[in-house]
């Protein structure tokens, strides 16, 4: 019999010059990400192949156990695909870029797409460009983006393996924790 | 982003600017959108609006007519009209797909303007409705297996055991 395999789909969504491919890049330096793969249908049905349409990563853990990130493409003109990309994940990071207080200004109708869209599903927000001189706080981070209290605003610098880690292990963290409370209540 | 896509995205664009050279002296800028009311492609006619004009620069101000043009069709009224003092809004749904937006420069153009827009619904209908399966194509399906707190547990294991600096 062939084990069916386990798929954690993660998305990174953050709009335009947020972070997103480096903060994957600098991820794949230090875990077994391929990256540049393409995305084959045939690996799930065996019917077809297509190419990949996004920033795409995928590390195997066991197995039958694969984990996919998703990159969702920033630019306002294709929020159309927002919802189709994120159709399915089990938890997301939405990465801004916090150098100043207008570029974290131009993720707040991408981050509400998001919370309106898939108010239950697991994400954190990571402050990226931390390094940066001024740079802006996480709590005037979290007061733009009118983030709930319960959502955990992080330090990033997408450039910094430990940083990209870090944020990272966050997620699957609240992946998990979303997991067992849901379990808790069957 | 993949080839398939933009070509769709990018012939959303030129069938804009099309739109807008059938009838130049009168029609300010077009704009196309997904059934949900983003924009997916818009064309000015520069020579009609200064590049220093914001409203016709923001594609996102024009989305959040997005409560209002999703209700269209209304029973059979496909169609709205918005009149301003310094332009005037047309706005035609593309059946279930989107809907197709022009500004005018006046109401003598209204009628042609009208019939320009119907005659480029059927290509928009076709564009959208390519860019939307593409779309959905090219997305690996998730299998539904249930991924359980110890999957994600040996996620995590498995990143710090290879995460060596």
């Amino acid at each position: 019999m062939v084990m069916p395999i386990k798929t954690i789909k993660i998305v990174i969504a953050g709009p335009y010059g947020a972070g997103k491919t480096t903060f994957v890049k600098t991820l794949s330096e230090v875990l077994p990400i391929e990256t540049d793969v393409p995305v084959t249908k045939s690996a799930i049905d065996n019917k077809r192949s297509t190419t990949v349409a996004f920033d795409y990563g995928r590390m195997k853990v066991r197995e039958d156990l694969v984990v996919h990130l998703f990159g969702v493409p920033g630019q306002e003109r294709f929020s159309f695909m927002w919802k189709i990309i994120a159709r399915g994940m089990h938890g997301y990071l939405f990465i801004v870029d916090s150098s100043s207080e207008d570029r974290v200004k131009e993720a707040i109708g991408m981050y509400s797409f998001f919370r309106e869209n898939f108010p239950n599903v697991p994400h954190i927000i990571a402050a990226n460009k931390q390094d940066v001189p001024n740079a802006v706080d996480l709590y005037t981070i979290k007061s733009i983006l009118k983030v709930p209290y319960e959502i955990k605003v992080m330090p990033l610098i997408a450039t910094n393996k430990r940083s990209a880690l870090f944020v990272l292990v966050a997620l699957l963290e609240e992946i998990k924790k979303t997991l067992l409370e849901t379990s808790r209540f069957r | 982003m993949d080839g398939d896509i933009q070509r769709i995205i990018n012939e959303i664009k030129l069938s804009a600017e099309e739109i807008i050279s059938e009838s130049p002296d009168q029609i300010k800028a077009v704009y196309i959108m997904d059934k949900e009311g983003t924009v997916i492609a818009y064309a000015t006619n520069i020579i009609l609006v200064s590049a220093g004009d914001t409203f016709f620069a923001a594609p996102r101000f024009i989305s959040s007519l997005k409560s209002l043009i999703s209700t269209l069709p209304i029973g059979n009224i496909n169609y709205v009209l918005m009149q301003g003092i310094d332009g005037i809004v047309q706005i035609l749904s593309i059946r279930d797909m989107g809907y197709l937006m022009v500004i005018n420069n006046s109401e003598a153009s209204i009628g042609l303007t009208r019939i320009i827009l119907e005659k480029y619904s059927d290509k928009l209908y076709e564009l959208l409705n390519r860019l939307m399966s593409v779309s959905e194509e090219e997305l690996i399906e998730v299998v539904n297996v249930e991924i359980t707190p110890k999957d994600i547990e040996d996620v995590i294991n498995f990143i710090r055991s290879k995460a060596t600096f």
